[in-house]
């Protein structure tokens, strides 16, 4: 009689488990990246995204080389950040790149570039080793594929921004206007590159050079050497998110991946026709460092500065 | 939505079957069994018992399945659909919808998000006597997921249909497997399984591509035939009290190119009154999966509250579990199951709850 009744107690329990969805020898699995894994994925039901994000940086540290891990941190990234696909979409749909219009991003906040820079930044570091096949576990290149062109592309946007190559887009940082052309080829134009020589050159720690006064002269060395590698780190991000997202264009999604490729050209180009190379046609406009920075649209092709001769005219602006 | 939905689902159930796609081995349980926790290696006396320990045939009756359907559904399974039935206006002008409306949606589908859901079909047809049994049996599964992914969301679906022709006997142990140890009833068991496998091959879809056609016509179905060969033992430790068994699954066994692991399951059970029944599984002896030794524990207990009604519990997995059962004497039977199922290799890594029913016509 007693046994029959402890049998209706426990049967009474069960569902009072069952509704806690507990597990009863949870405690004995240990803080594996699995288990940490799976953590992370139930804050992630709960909309945790930041509890979610810590748990998965925790399983990255564990196994660096998980797959899962990796994917997830990215996920929870973007999700605890707010810039998910749909919000995305929302801010790129909203350009329409009439005259005058800013190139993406270029506008905003430096505390709002700086936190989507960050993020995808994430993502990148995140997915870059999945792709490239350097990990285990559920996630190949090809689930990642589009996620990781996406992060490059914005990530190579944005780079316009971190004109220190610090990571970060901080007060610190050159901010390049940089707007849209109606009928130029490149579509954008960078407005203020003078104003960027003369930020660097002038720039507290270290002094680049004295700041001489002159009407024309040539850029110091060592700014031209720091704009160019700026510009080849973008246009390497770029290209990068090109080769991906060009290569998955092709029948999965239903993209054109012409379409995608002129866009990215586009972003390229804004930098590429900016570099300063003596002898080089930067912009392949047919003319060889037609501008000096000074500006003027000297060749008055409707763009400012682009491929410039070396020289510059601080005068200008001090 | 919902219609399509289901249209889905039902021809993916028709096509295949389990979240297991990439286990080789069988897998076929019954309700009563699940709200006992799982376990049913020395519990089993009717048809079944091919499918648990075909030593178990030693103690059946006669027992004919003229009609015999079990179903699982996932819990999340009904919670999603309950979901997408209170938004279904929603998600028919999702492009016309505001971003907040869409974000919300978004944060609202964040409980389903990266879990596998599923539902299943077992039917069974078999007739089984003392010793003896012959019959068919199927377990299709369906299990889906989405995954709202980093930038790109997407769902995947997967699932593996079994059909399986069996047949079992089962023998009283020859003196000389006794030892002078074992006394009581001692038995052994042999089934044999022929199986043809559907599988509906794990399929990744973009957001956009989540319309019927493409899902129907992005399927890849295979095919896949092989056979399995299972001995089972059962040894009465107390008649009539307390027996033991052994299940060894697919001693000898093969299925398309693979040829599935010989996996051994131990199993104990007591009759403590007339009315009161434990029982104990413990499945995987030899760690052949890996599994975290709490993962392959099932403990359960039936109760006959009166002839004709069965209240049954466990715990499977970690996992409680219960039922109730109502047989009008083996022709008409309804057996109801509240479980959960652990997906990952740890207790409480990925469980999710299912409700199963099994109804049966038969003699």
């Amino acid at each position: 009689m007693k046994l029959r009744l402890m049998f209706f107690i426990v049967f009474l329990l069960l569902p009072a488990f069952i509704i806690s969805g507990c597990n009863i020898f949870g405690w004995t699995t240990s803080k594996s990246s699995e288990s940490l894994i799976e953590e992370g994925k139930e804050l992630m039901r709960e909309a945790d995204y930041s509890g979610a994000q810590a748990k998965f940086a925790e399983a990255m540290a564990e196994e660096p080389n998980n797959s899962d891990a990796r994917y997830y941190h990215a996920k929870a990234t973007v999700h605890a950040s707010g810039y998910n696909a749909l919000n995305l979409a929302e801010i790129i749909s909203d350009i329409d790149y009439s005259d005058g219009d800013a190139m993406p991003f270029t506008d905003w906040s430096v505390s709002d570039a700086n936190k989507l820079y960050g993020v995808m930044m994430t993502v990148s570091n995140d997915l870059t080793p999945i792709y490239e096949g350097k990990t285990d576990g559920s996630f190949g290149p090809t689930d990642i594929d589009l996620d990781l062109g996406l992060a490059e592309g914005f990530l190579g946007i944005l780079s316009f921004q971190d004109t220190d190559s610090d990571n970060k887009i901080t007060d610190d940082d050159y901010r390049f206007s940089i707007e849209y052309v109606e009928g130029s080829e490149s579509g954008f134009a960078i407005l203020n590159l003078l104003e960027f020589f003369d930020y660097y050159n002038n720039s507290p720690s270290p002094k680049l050079v004295p700041n001489e006064v002159a009407v024309v002269q040539d850029i110091p060395a060592a700014l031209i050497i720091l704009f160019n590698t700026f510009v080849d780190n973008i246009a390497e991000i770029i290209e990068r998110a090109k080769i991906i997202v060009v290569a998955i264009a092709v029948g999965e999604y239903g993209v054109d991946p012409e379409d995608v490729d002129e866009v990215l050209d586009e972003i390229i180009s804004v930098a590429y026709n900016y570099k300063i190379e003596i002898g080089v046609d930067n912009d392949g406009d047919g003319d060889t460092d037609e501008e000096v920075v000074d500006g003027i649209d000297n060749d008055g092709d409707g763009l400012i500065d682009e491929d410039s001769n070396g020289q510059w005219d601080p005068a200008l602006i001090f | 939505m919902l219609y399509r939905l289901l249209l889905i689902s039902v021809c993916l159930l028709l096509l295949a079957g389990s979240a297991l796609a990439d286990n080789p081995n069988v897998k076929y349980v019954t309700v009563r069994s699940l709200s006992m926790g799982g376990a049913g290696i020395t519990t089993m006396h009717d048809f079944s018992a091919v499918m648990y320990n075909p030593a178990q045939l030693a103690k059946c009756d006669f027992h004919l399945d003229i009609v015999n359907i079990q179903a699982r559904v996932g819990k999340d399974v009904i919670d999603l659909f309950d979901f997408f039935e209170e938004n279904e206006e929603t998600f028919d002008n999702f492009e016309d919808a505001t971003l907040a409306e869409q974000n919300k949606l978004l944060d609202d589908l964040a409980p389903f998000d990266d879990k596998w859901i599923g539902f299943g079909g077992y039917p069974t047809i078999g007739m089984s006597t003392r010793n003896l049994a012959i019959g068919f049996y199927a377990a299709a599964d369906v299990d889906v997921k989405t995954d709202k992914g980093v930038f790109d969301p997407r769902a995947y679906l997967h699932g593996v249909g079994d059909y399986v022709f069996t047949a079992g006997y089962a023998f009283e142990m020859p003196e000389v497997t006794r030892l002078g140890f074992f006394n009581n009833n001692f038995y052994g068991g042999v089934g044999f399984k022929y199986i043809t496998r559907y599988y509906v091959e794990e399929l990744r879809l973009s957001a956009s591509e989540i319309e019927f056609d493409d899902v129907y016509d992005t399927l890849i179905t295979s095919k896949e035939t092989g056979f399995g060969i299972d001995l089972g033992l059962v040894y009465d430790l107390i008649p009539e009290k307390v027996s033991l068994g052994l299940m060894v699954n697919d001693v000898i066994a093969n299925l398309g190119d693979e040829k599935p692991a010989t996996i051994f399951n131990v199993g104990a059970s007591w009759q403590l009154s007339k009315s009161l029944l434990f029982a104990a599984d413990y499945n995987d002896f030899f760690f052949h999966r890996g599994e975290n030794i709490f993962n392959k524990l099932n403990l359960g207990a039936e109760y006959a509250l009166a002839e004709i009604l069965f209240l049954r519990g466990g715990i499977g997995q970690g996992y409680p579990s219960f039922g109730l059962g109502l047989n009008f004497g083996n022709v008409f039977v309804i057996d109801g199951a509240v479980y959960g199922i652990e997906k990952s290799n740890s207790p409480g890594g990925e469980g999710s709850y299912n409700y199963a029913i099994r109804l049966k016509l038969g003699i």
